[in-house]
């Protein structure tokens, strides 16, 4: 995806809809305000849209003509969300929109990622390095406090996420989540799903390989998939997004980047985990 | 495909998924749900951007009101029926792994588990998948899936499959083998020991085998595998068990260092104090067992760790208040006497939360079960203090 170059103004969402003629900005504004009623998370989707810096003009363009599109037609919302999800996948062209966020800027310290248990298990049977849970678990459960040097050789393979990393460190350099003891002070301060309070957290403290880039969040990045309630795009030119905590306590965020997914080779620490 | 209308109904303000309105669907549009989401056709806004719909669906359902639950079974069901009838139709392999997946989650210890198996092995006893042959991995997923519900079937149901599929199976073969003896599994790696999927099934299996059947017996029949491994293989082996305390098979036993249950143990105190871990119920056959176990107590027991121990697995697991009041008056006939370990009770109660573990409905209960064990059998004197601690709040709440 082109981006401007660094320094230009953003392209906007909000601006570029103002320049389309009235039928067609009225259009979509109409359905723009069905889509923020029917919940906190689409308002917020909505909001994260107009004030969205990394877009380029080909992305507003393409998002435009999609909208208006679907407002032509009374698409419902479920519908409507799906095909944004589709434009934050890729562009008309095949392009791929996520990880294309521009590069962050990370600390001296290691990034810092945390997993529901039963997430990481998942996805390790998912990846068929394990049969069933229970193995997985088991896996997962041996290795606690163990050196990553002294890792299975098979668990140099283990991804640490799925589809794309979302990651935090500490701005002082010193190692992520150093000051947070419960799971839900940390699901609080990443701004993750409160519903998980009660599942047993693995942390994972690793180190970029050098090859993989991290990116500073992007609305492709936030909404190709579930939508979380909690993200917040960032500010033009920030050099990394920042979490909005759950209740939005806005003084706690962290920083908060993302990446290509990378192996447990990459941990620099023992897995533990938080209950 | 689920209406616009009825998918927005069941989300709260921040886009998660509310039980109350999922429990009052009707079993037509309950189904419809399911298999919109099983098929990735809805995805749950407000989710956690990892979570799978098998995760999603896994984790309402022990939210789920015990008649809506019952639904979800026979719902399940009729998707299996669909697999085993029409392969090809709705359930495309993706699809049919998040099946799979969500059976295996759903049914242990329940009373419709015999007609899951059936038709599990339905799935995988007929030449239905002629056309994509052995590599067909709906099959495979089927294989799992009977791991996961600790379907106990002879040996040679196991080698069959392995003949049949070839390195895919090579796990759930390994695990199948090892749900009949400890033997089984080896004489098949012995035979195959050329086989890498079959030597890695083994690394991956390994923690788990040695929780079930200790290290010592999983070390003799190391030594006498490891001789017929390749160099790397072997190599590869003895470093999975050092990694897991058991030492390498071939060198002295090693003592090896729990560290772990310290960091266990902290974490334990705070699961106890968790406030969503009493949302956790236990299945019913778990609720029996436990139940007729504590009908078995002497009432005048006076070993803290045992009543510490069953006020951990009433916190983890029950939620009966006749269960409490039981679990009160141990307490409260302990604190009366002068607390002594009694290790004889203690081995017995590590038995008992093994067989608790073996019926245990989610891999949370299953960790926090193995993990109390552990506790047990490294016990230090914080553990001891800590758990006393939680023992006197839980009473004076």
């Amino acid at each position: 995806m082109p981006r401007e170059p660094s320094g230009a103004a953003p392209v906007l969402f909000d601006a570029s809809l103002q320049l389309r003629d009235d039928p067609e900005q009225c259009a979509v504004r109409i359905m723009l305000n069905r889509v923020v009623a029917e919940s906190v998370v689409h308002d917020r989707m909505f909001h994260n849209l107009l004030a969205e810096t990394q877009f380029s003009a080909a992305d507003v363009e393409e998002l435009l003509q999609l909208l208006h599109s679907l407002a032509a037609g009374g698409t419902p919302i479920a519908e409507l969300c799906q095909r944004l999800r589709q434009f934050c996948a890729a562009s008309a062209h095949g392009q791929p929109r996520p990880l294309r966020g521009r590069p962050a800027q990370l600390g001296q310290g290691p990034l810092g990622r945390v997993v529901t248990l039963r997430s990481f298990a998942h996805l390790l049977v998912h990846m068929e390095h394990h049969t069933d849970l229970e193995e997985a678990v088991s896996a997962i459960r041996a290795m606690l406090g163990t050196p990553p040097q002294d890792f299975p050789i098979d668990w140099q393979r283990y991804p640490l996420g799925r589809y794309a990393m979302w990651s935090t460190f500490d701005e002082s350099g010193a190692r992520p989540f150093h000051d947070t003891r419960s799971a839900s002070e940390l699901l609080e301060l990443l701004g993750l799903d409160p519903h998980h309070d009660g599942d047993l957290l693995l942390v994972f403290e690793y180190k970029l390989p050098a090859a993989v880039v991290s990116h500073v969040p992007s609305f492709c990045d936030a909404y190709v998939g579930s939508w979380n309630a909690w993200f917040r795009v960032s500010p033009h030119e920030a050099p990394f997004g920042r979490t909005r905590p759950v209740g939005e306590r806005e003084a706690r965020g962290v920083p908060e980047v993302i990446h290509e997914v990378v192996t447990a080779s990459a941990l620099e620490a023992p897995l533990s985990f938080r209950a | 495909m689920t209406d616009d209308r009825l998918w927005l109904s069941l989300l709260d303000g921040a886009g998660r998924l509310r039980i109350d309105a999922v429990n009052k669907l009707s079993m037509a549009n309950l189904s419809t749900w399911l298999g919109d989401v099983l098929r990735g056709d809805q995805v749950a806004t407000g989710a956690d951007r990892d979570e799978s719909p098998v995760e999603l669906l896994t984790r309402t359902y022990h939210r789920l009101d015990p008649w809506v639950r019952q639904t979800f079974q026979d719902i399940l069901l009729e998707f299996l029926s669909e697999l085993v009838r029409a392969p090809d139709s709705r359930w495309k392999t993706t699809a049919a792994e998040h099946l799979l997946l969500l059976v295996a989650a759903v049914f242990p210890g329940m009373p419709t588990l015999p007609r899951a198996i059936d038709l599990l092995r339905f799935i995988v006893d007929t030449e239905r998948d002629s056309a994509g042959s052995a590599a067909h991995p709906v099959p495979v997923f089927a294989l799992k899936c009977l791991i996961a519900l600790g379907h106990r079937t002879a040996p040679a149901f196991w080698l069959r499959q392995y003949d049949r599929r070839g390195a895919r199976a090579a796990g759930p073969v390994l695990r199948g083998l090892a749900l009949w003896d400890l033997a089984s599994p080896f004489v098949w790696l012995a035979d195959n020991a050329h086989d890498r999927a079959a030597t890695s099934a083994l690394r991956a299996a390994l923690p788990l085998l040695v929780e079930k059947f200790s290290a010592g017996p999983i070390r003799e029949q190391l030594a006498r595998l490891v001789p017929r491994l390749s160099g790397d293989d072997a190599a590869a082996l003895a470093r999975t068990c050092k990694a897991i305390g058991i030492g390498d098979p071939l060198g002295p036993p090693d003592g090896g260092s729990h560290l772990r249950s310290d960091v266990l143990a902290a974490s334990l105190a705070r699961d106890v104090d968790a406030a969503g871990l009493s949302q956790l119920s236990a299945p019913g056959e778990l609720r029996e067992q436990l139940e007729a176990k504590l009908c078995a107590i002497d009432a005048a027991s006076d070993d803290p760790t045992y009543v510490r121990a069953l006020l951990f697995l009433a916190n983890s697991l029950l939620d009966t208040s006749a269960t409490h009041d039981v679990l009160k008056r141990l307490l409260d006939t302990w604190r009366a006497r002068k607390p002594s370990i009694n290790h004889r009770r203690r081995d017995a109660l590590v038995q008992l939360i093994e067989e608790l573990d073996r019926v245990a409905a989610t891999p949370e209960v299953s960790f926090r079960l193995q993990a109390f064990a552990d506790l047990l059998r490294h016990e230090n004197l914080n553990v001891v203090s800590e758990f006393d601690r939680i023992a006197s709040s839980w009473m004076d709440g």
